[in-house]
């Protein structure tokens, strides 16, 4: 088969000292940069792009995206051991991951973070060798009345999912739909919610600082609430965690595995489609392993299968989002944006024939994804030990250092000091919002979907010129309302069945 | 007391001497030493789309002209106003640059209440133009404009034509070509240029208005999409194939435009400094080479013919945005 050949001159490329250096380098600084809270994949490529201006297209490439799914590998880590979600796509890992660290399971929280990261990773190249050309085209046929249903989907669905009472996540999503529509509108019309007086809003809320500041911001004045009330010991693991529990036992691979593959298939789908699909592809992922599980009481208290599926996910998700990249050189979100830059900047301008007539780069890269997904398992593995006894370190050295990567981090994003406020806010608010009892992840759902459904809105009235039954009868869309008809009810039909039994 | 009287007298002197010194000299460092430090550009938008490459790869080829080198620096948010705002503010000593388009430092200004004018900044040069293409997914029903056009016409209000959002440039350059045409195209505003390529090739819109480098991008040979026409003047030496729409009939030109801009109070010889060696730096080769690879056409015009030309621009930005109902 002639994709064997191709793979074979990929590995040939993807060997190269140099590419062998770049791919570690990538693994390495995405690692770091997904354990940072703050700085996210997006800030790293940004700042590195300029530095591969001077170097080999292929080798840049392996570099720019090594960092982008190494740091799926590294977010999770923060994630479980200090409830900090190291980047976006790591948030829904801090409902479950962080109680399983409490539970002094931090270990085996990160080697299954770890071992499923792989596993997604390496098939989600697998996927990009054989079905690149295929999957893109089908990508295609969602269109902005497929985005509008599927967004609307989401919308409904998932806060049932993120733990709580559901009319409080309700509550958040709407929140956070609100607060991203602060500043200019998706489809670049005109610019809301900024007054004259406060002239930094025109810039719109940045969903990354909101992110920092719910969750890791929040938990850093969590803990200082803990320590000025408390004697000033924290109530943490108290001892050394034993050897034995480092890893993962054989029931807890037991568990992972149904949810891994799930979460690999998933999160290659949904990385094809329009929009952040690592962040989302973790949403859906968590809520599918609560709906199938045979105790779903466990999620949000330390159900492992909340930790295997969504990290897969985000890690085959980055794969399925370079699909469309690569194939038809359209770029699906905004790190896939910097990606598309970083080549072009070589003066190679991505489109439908780049696997044609850049065979170097295209092989050549995904060569090297295989490669830098076993270098990213050999690196995070060995180290889960030294992590876990990260989360013993005493709060007085680690949340300071917390905050301080939170701010620096979140001034980043856009180099400019109204996120710095937009963070420190989200965490007073995060604090308050954890104290009344709400779980913060449909807020963040809410900030990244909501404009995905008013793009679509606009764009499906105008194309099906108002006639909203076509919804009806377009294939995709119908599906999608059936399943919405069906989320809508099923609260419904749950009581009514719990109250029969 | 007559030897203390010399001293203070000298001492006076020496003082004055030394600080008209000091002036002349500062003075002097200010004509002839520029540029001494590192120059910043900001791009008001995020890395990796056109203004950021095209901002790169100036402060790439301009190794010789500025020793100290070139940072790029990215200030997005606002619909560039952020970022532009920032220049207008800045220190106006040369060493602030913004890589402003015909957007952010004219047109929308109409509809955004931003925090500058355009008489807050000072062109220095313009760097180049992307002009406005119309792409279409091949189809039968029109493999020229004329077709194209027919079509519309007797299929009023079903041609569905994506742009990259409803204020922008390219969209602009749409009405204006319908309004020619005399034919009723749907606007379907998508966020940003690479989001219309996946509308068109899906077919859920006909047709698409995007700058000259992506439609360069996509419009290649074997792929479904085939670009009708660029709306300028002559036809483009990075994308040579593709006509004109004054060759098919049509006269309508309408481009998004890069410029150099610095904070207004910046002084003149300075502002002339940076005109001399920075025109260099267009003319260099390896620079146009690099440029017209990717479809960008590369333009030098003079901060009068830049400004006459934003201006001209504002002016008829204003008269659509004013038909569309979108002004402030």
């Amino acid at each position: 088969m002639s994709v064997w050949n191709d793979l074979l001159f990929g590995f040939s490329v993807a060997l190269l000292p140099i590419n062998l250096l770049a791919a570690a380098a990538g693994a390495v600084i995405g690692t770091i940069v997904g354990v940072l809270p703050g700085l996210g994949p997006a800030g790293a490529i940004a700042v590195l792009l300029p530095v591969t201006f001077g170097i080999d297209p292929s080798t840049a490439l392996v570099l720019l995206a090594g960092i982008y799914y190494g740091s799926m590998y590294g977010g999770s880590i923060t994630s479980i051991l200090v409830k900090v979600p190291g980047e976006a796509a790591s948030v829904v890992t801090t409902l479950d991951g962080y109680q399983m660290a409490r539970q002094g399971r931090a270990g085996p929280a990160l080697a299954i973070a770890a071992i499923g990261s792989w596993v997604a990773g390496t098939f989600g190249v697998i996927g990009i060798t054989f079905l690149a050309p295929m999957l893109a085209k089908a990508a295609l046929t969602f269109g902005p009345p497929e985005y509008l249903c599927l967004a609307a989907l989401a919308l409904l669905m998932l806060p049932q999912v993120t733990g709580g009472e559901v009319w409080k996540s309700y509550a958040l999503l709407a929140l956070g739909v609100l607060i991203a529509s602060v500043g200019q509108d998706p489809t670049g019309g005109m610019i809301r919610f900024a007054p004259g007086f406060i002239p930094s809003l025109r810039q719109g809320i940045d969903f990354v600082p909101v992110v920092m500041g719910l969750y890791g911001v929040a938990e850093v004045l969590r803990t200082a609430e803990e320590w000025i009330t408390a004697s000033g010991r924290p109530e943490h693991v108290t001892s050394t965690p034993k050897l034995k529990q480092l890893w993962p036992s054989r029931q807890d691979l037991k568990r992972s595995a149904a949810p891994i593959g799930r979460g690999t298939v998933l999160g290659f789908l949904i990385g094809l489609l329009p929009g952040p699909g690592n962040i989302i592809s973790t949403y859906v992922s968590y809520g599918l392993e609560k709906k199938l599980s045979k105790h779903p009481e466990q999620f949000g208290k330390g159900a492992i299968e909340g930790v295997a599926g969504p990290e897969s996910a985000n890690n085959s998700a980055t794969a399925g989002q370079l699909i469309p990249l690569l194939a038809l050189g359209i770029p699906f979100s905004s790190i896939t944006g910097l990606l598309l830059g970083g080549i072009m900047i070589h003066g190679i301008v991505p489109g439908p024939r780049l696997i044609v007539d850049q065979p170097k780069l295209f092989w050549g890269l995904i060569a090297s994804m295989y490669i830098g997904n076993v270098m990213l398992l050999i690196l995070n593995l060995p180290l889960v030990g030294l992590f876990a006894r990260l989360s013993l370190l005493t709060p007085r050295l680690l949340t300071p250092l917390v905050l301080l990567f939170c701010i620096v981090g979140a001034f980043s994003v856009n180099n400019s000091l109204m996120d710095v406020w937009v963070l420190i806010l989200s965490g007073c608010v995060g604090y308050l919002l954890q104290k009344a009892g709400y779980e913060p992840a449909p807020l963040v759902l809410g900030m990244i979907v909501g404009p995905m459904l008013e793009a679509s809105l606009t764009q499906t009235g105008l194309i099906l010129e108002g006639q909203w039954l076509q919804l009806f009868s377009r294939p995709l869309t119908a599906i999608m309302l059936a399943l919405m008809a069906v989320a809508l009810c099923w609260p419904v039909l749950r009581r009514r069945r719990m109250n029969a039994a | 007391m007559r030897r203390y009287d010399t001293c203070r007298r000298s001492f006076a002197l020496s003082a004055v001497l030394a600080i008209a010194a000091t002036f002349t000299l500062s003075a002097c460092s200010k004509q002839s030493d520029y540029p001494n430090k590192t120059v910043k550009i900001v791009v008001p938008f995020g890395p990796g789309g056109p203004s950021d490459l095209n901002a790169r790869m100036i402060a790439e080829h301009s190794k010789t002209e500025f020793p100290k080198g070139i940072v790029v620096t990215n200030a997005p948010g606002g619909s560039a106003t952020t970022g532009s705002f920032q220049v207008v503010n800045a220190e106006p000593d040369g060493y602030t640059w913004l890589y402003g388009g015909t957007a952010e430092l004219a047109s929308a200004l109409h509809y955004i209440a931003a925090p500058y004018t355009r008489d807050d900044y000072q062109l220095v040069l313009k760097v180049g133009n992307m002009p406005t293409v119309l792409l279409v997914k091949k189809d039968p029903r029109w493999s020229n404009l004329k077709e194209f056009v027919e079509y519309a016409k007797k299929n009023p209000g079903t041609v569905k034509v994506g742009t990259p959002g409803d204020a922008s440039v390219n969209r602009l350059v749409g009405e204006m070509f319908a309004e020619v045409a005399g034919i009723k195209l749907v606007m379907v505003p998508f966020s940003g240029n690479a989001a219309v390529i996946p509308g068109v090739l899906g077919g859920h819109v006909q047709a698409g208005l995007l700058n000259a480098p992506d439609a360069k991008a996509h419009a290649k040979e074997g792929s479904d999409i085939l670009a009708l026409a660029i709306f300028a003047k002559q036809r483009v030496a990075g994308i040579p194939d593709v006509p004109t729409a004054a060759e098919q009939g049509f006269d309508v030109t309408g481009t998004v435009s890069h410029y150099i801009a610095v904070p207004k109070k910046t002084p003149k010889d300075v502002v002339d400094a940076i005109h001399e060696r920075l025109k260099k730096v267009l003319a260099d080769p390896a620079y146009l080479k690099a440029e017209e690879a990717v479809a960008f056409q590369v333009d030098y015009q003079g901060a009068s013919v830049a400004r006459k030309e934003l201006d001209r621009w504002y002016e008829i930005a204003g008269d659509i945005y004013k038909r569309l109902g979108m002004k402030k």
